[in-house]
């Protein structure tokens, strides 16, 4: 468990942090997420002491580390880090990186021994990182950050490094042994599918700021604000009037019980939208792009609007047909 | 960081005093002025100018030669040509001139020519026997940074130039020159900058450039203000030297697309044999010859044991003050290096400029400068062993800063923050991290400094104690004495020594392996 509580940061005039607080319950895989300089990496420094807060406190298992007078030193922390650039010791093997963190560790080789198999590295002991291949390096750093058994670890980008094929396997691997070892962890990424997949507790911040936090479909479907909607997927953004419980916006109605009367903004998925093809319809299609498994298709409707549909590939509509466009799917309202 | 500055700029305060005190005593007025215009300076200024204009020249021409059948041509045995051709690296210019003095004297290897000539002993002398050596033993410097931009030049535009309709000659001219000439520049700029501060060879060989005039005014004449307004004129033309090369160099124009080049390679037919004879021209002259001439004289004289008498206290000396000079640089150019790898900025990158300037000063005019100095403000320090040091110091404190900041580059700030964070305090860190990354930085770094101190002329001439040798000095002054077979030793000795630091230098430059 870790709680942090009004972190401040700023770096010559700069705001980089402006007050950021969350909490991660044990054992959770937390995924801090944003644009790039909104400010994640500097936060990730901090709790690892390799920076220091102007202001806030941070507390560990009730251990406060950062605090008004408290600054423990990140030897001290027992957090472990895995490096955007995984930082490997380079003129060290595998085992002697990995071992590296338990200099007084009575147990040392068993639980070498256990992190390399975890980690599917026996084969690989001997290496020097220069040897291994870029997803091999990213284990052995895990490995590495795991060994100490801390109480908490950090990912900063742990895939930045790797190419797009290599990704998709490695974050699963990374997610599958985060859950087995039952640390606490905090990752850094400006991925949105890394984020969406790999997180339990789901943070978006932007600007130094934290948006919202839970799970990723609460933030996917349900955003508390136009930021955190489109920092997490695609979308149109629908003028909409309400009244009486009852959302009215130029693709019908939907449900607005909690909100009261007056002009609002509806954001709906580009692929909570469905299109049929309807001779009476209002929409005309513009044209479509082609991705393999999905198409993005533009929609033109009366008084100029144009929306976009994510359509799935089998049922993509032809430019220049007439269709009707149907929201199909969750929606938010925004004020 | 304060450390660094005062570092950098304890290097440049004998340069500085010079600077101030010849101001002083001439009273900056009428004695600089008619110094500057008189004839006698005009002349060493020509002499200087016009030796460096003819070393680099036909350097340059030797180099772009043998880089253009070495590295982008199909010559036979290209690998073995490439090894031979840095060989004379490793026999610095002084030795190179002793060695040939030795050989066109009564008794040398081609000793006999001269009868046959019809010329008089001693004609081995002057400009053009100076132009002839420095061009011999310093081609390897322009050699090397053409070669690797060769290795760095793209056929592509050779090739688009040759689809756009040009001969072969202009597609040459347009595609590949312009893609060697930064390194042409360079490679010449070092040559010219070697020559103007070569102090031994022009010296044995009488041509009277102002590196020799500087000596002769000090120690004959002991016209110290003479030797001070000369080395300031020398420094001058060094400087103008380099702005010329600035302004040569002009635009990047490698034309670097970012894909991974492909060398241009000839096909040169059947010429390609005649490459061979100029390889083996050049190697003959500059490797050949002068080895089988000090083999020569050295069979002759090991025989003797005066010679071991005066060489091994020599060695000794030479190998301790080298030892001595080269920690006492690494030492110092540590927190330079560091503050230039882990913190750049204007102000690092200002310090690393100064502690270069000692390196493009001549060795002549550090040591002259120093004897100033050490007069002036210690005379308890002059001509005992820790004045040369200081002297290798400023010397050499530039060369040592390029492999440490290598090492530091190995040992960047987030291997100890990775360190931090499993646990490690900074002892530890110190002892497990950094210092095994930086050992074969620190190592290289003491090497060159190492060798560079064992082949140094004449800061070690000027400054050393008196009565006392080092290698350089025996051969320096067995030359002077007309004692060609007792200079066999040392000079032996001393291209041993170089040898493996050119050997060094093609094993890291990769330079064999690439070829193949």
């Amino acid at each position: 468990m870790i709680e942090l509580t009004d972190i401040k940061r700023s770096f010559g005039g700069h705001d980089v942090l402006k007050g950021v607080s969350f909490q991660i319950p044990a054992g959770q895989l937390a995924v801090l997420f944003g644009p790039s300089g909104c400010g994640k990496t500097t936060l990730l420094r901090i709790i690892a002491g390799l920076e220091h807060a102007d202001s806030g406190t941070i507390a560990i298992c009730g251990r406060k580390i950062t605090g008004p007078g408290i600054r423990v030193k990140p030897e001290e922390r027992k957090i472990g880090l895995v490096f955007q650039d995984l930082a490997l010791f380079p003129h060290l093997t595998v085992t002697k990186n990995i071992e590296f963190g338990m200099a007084r560790a009575t147990n040392k080789a068993d639980r070498t021994r256990e992190m390399l198999e975890l980690t599917h590295l026996e084969s690989l002991r001997d290496r020097f990182p220069h040897e291994l291949s870029g997803g091999e390096q990213q284990r052995v750093a895990v490995a590495r950050a795991l060994a100490p058994g801390p109480d908490l670890l950090l990912l900063d980008e742990p895939f930045a490094n790797l190419d797009a094929t290599l990704r998709c396997t490695v974050r699963r691997e990374l997610v599958e042994l985060l859950d087995r070892v039952g640390t606490t962890s905090i990752m850094v990424t400006h991925d949105r599918s890394e984020a969406l997949s790999a997180a339990q507790t789901l943070l978006v911040m932007s600007r130094g700021r934290l948006l919202q936090s839970g799970s990723p479909r609460d933030l996917y479907e349900r955003p508390s604000d136009l930021r955190v909607a489109t920092l997490l997927g695609d979308g149109n953004l629908l003028d909409c009037e309400i009244r009486g419980g009852i959302a009215t916006c130029c693709l019908g109605t939907v449900d607005a019980a909690d909100r009261s009367d007056g002009q609002a903004k509806l954001f709906v998925r580009t692929e909570h939208i469905t299109l049929e093809q309807d001779e009476e319809g209002e929409g005309t299609v513009l044209g479509s792009a082609y991705f393999g498994h999905d198409s993005m298709t533009d929609v033109g409707l009366p008084g100029g609007k144009v929306i976009q549909v994510r359509e799935s590939q089998e049922r993509t509509s032809n430019p220049g047909s007439t269709v009707k466009a149907r929201i199909c799917g969750p929606c938010t309202i925004l004020d | 960081m304060i450390l660094c500055l005062s570092i950098g700029l304890l290097a440049l305060t004998p340069l500085a005093y010079l600077l101030v005190r010849t101001i002083g005593e001439t009273g900056g007025g009428t004695k600089t002025s008619s110094f500057l215009f008189s004839l006698r300076t005009l002349e060493h200024a020509g002499t200087s100018l016009g030796l460096a204009a003819v070393v680099t020249t036909a350097s340059t021409l030797i180099a772009l030669f043998l880089a253009l059948c070495t590295g982008a041509s199909d010559l036979p045995f290209r690998r073995t040509c490439t090894v031979l051709v840095v060989c004379p690296l490793a026999i610095p210019c002084y030795v190179g001139a002793a060695v040939y003095i030795g050989t066109f004297s009564p008794g040398g290897l081609l000793g006999g020519a001269s009868e046959i000539l019809g010329v008089r002993y001693g004609w081995f002398s002057g400009f053009w026997a100076s132009a002839f050596v420095l061009t011999l033993f310093t081609y390897p410097l322009a050699y090397l940074p053409i070669r690797a931009g060769l290795s760095r030049s793209d056929r592509t535009l050779l090739e688009a130039a040759r689809s756009l309709g040009h001969s072969r000659t202009r597609a040459w001219v347009h595609g590949m020159l312009p893609q060697i000439r930064t390194s042409m520049v360079a490679g010449s700029l070092m040559v010219a900058l070697y020559t103007l501060s070569e102090f031994g060879a022009v010296s044995m060989l009488r041509c009277n450039t102002f590196t020799r005039v500087i000596y002769l005014e000090y120690e004959s004449a002991f016209d110290r203000t003479g030797a001070a307004l000369s080395s300031l004129a020398l420094v001058a033309l060094i400087g103008l030297i380099l702005l010329l090369g600035e302004w040569m160099r002009g635009r990047n124009t490698s034309g670097q697309t970012g894909r991974p080049a492909r060398p241009c390679r000839w096909r040169l037919g059947r010429w390609r044999w005649l490459g061979v004879p100029g390889v083996g021209v050049v190697t003959l002259l500059s490797v050949g010859i002068p080895l089988t001439s000090i083999f020569r004289w050295w069979g002759r004289s090991h025989s003797t044991d005066p010679v071991l008498d005066a060489i091994l206290p020599a060695l000794v000396t030479t190998m301790v003050l080298a030892v001595v000079a080269a920690v006492v640089v690494v030492i110092l150019a540590l927190p330079t290096s560091m503050l230039a790898s882990r913190y750049p900025s204007k102000l690092s990158r200002m310090i690393e400029r100064i502690t270069h300037i000692g390196f493009g000063l001549p060795g002549i005019v550090i040591g002259l400068a120093l004897v100033f100095v050490v007069l002036r403000f210690l005379p308890a320090v002059y001509q005992t062993w820790g004045i040369v040091i200081a002297g290798y110091v400023i010397l050499f404190l530039a060369q040592a800063t390029g492999p440490l900041r290598a090492g530091f580059d190995r040992a960047p700030r987030p291997l100890e923050d990775a360190a931090r964070t499993l646990g490690a305090r900074w002892p530890r860190r110190l002892r497990r991290i950094t210092i095994p990354l930086l050992v074969p930085g620190m190592s290289s770094a003491f090497l060159l400094v190492f060798i560079s101190t064992t082949k140094e002329l004449p800061n070690t001439l000027l400054l050393a104690p008196a009565g006392s040798h080092t290698l350089s000095t025996r051969i320096w002054q067995y030359t002077e004495e007309a004692m060609y077979a007792e200079s066999a030793l040392p000079a032996l000795i001393l291209i041993a020594l170089s040898a493996m630091m050119v050997a060094g230098l093609v094993w890291r430059e990769g330079m064999v392996e690439k070829t193949a």
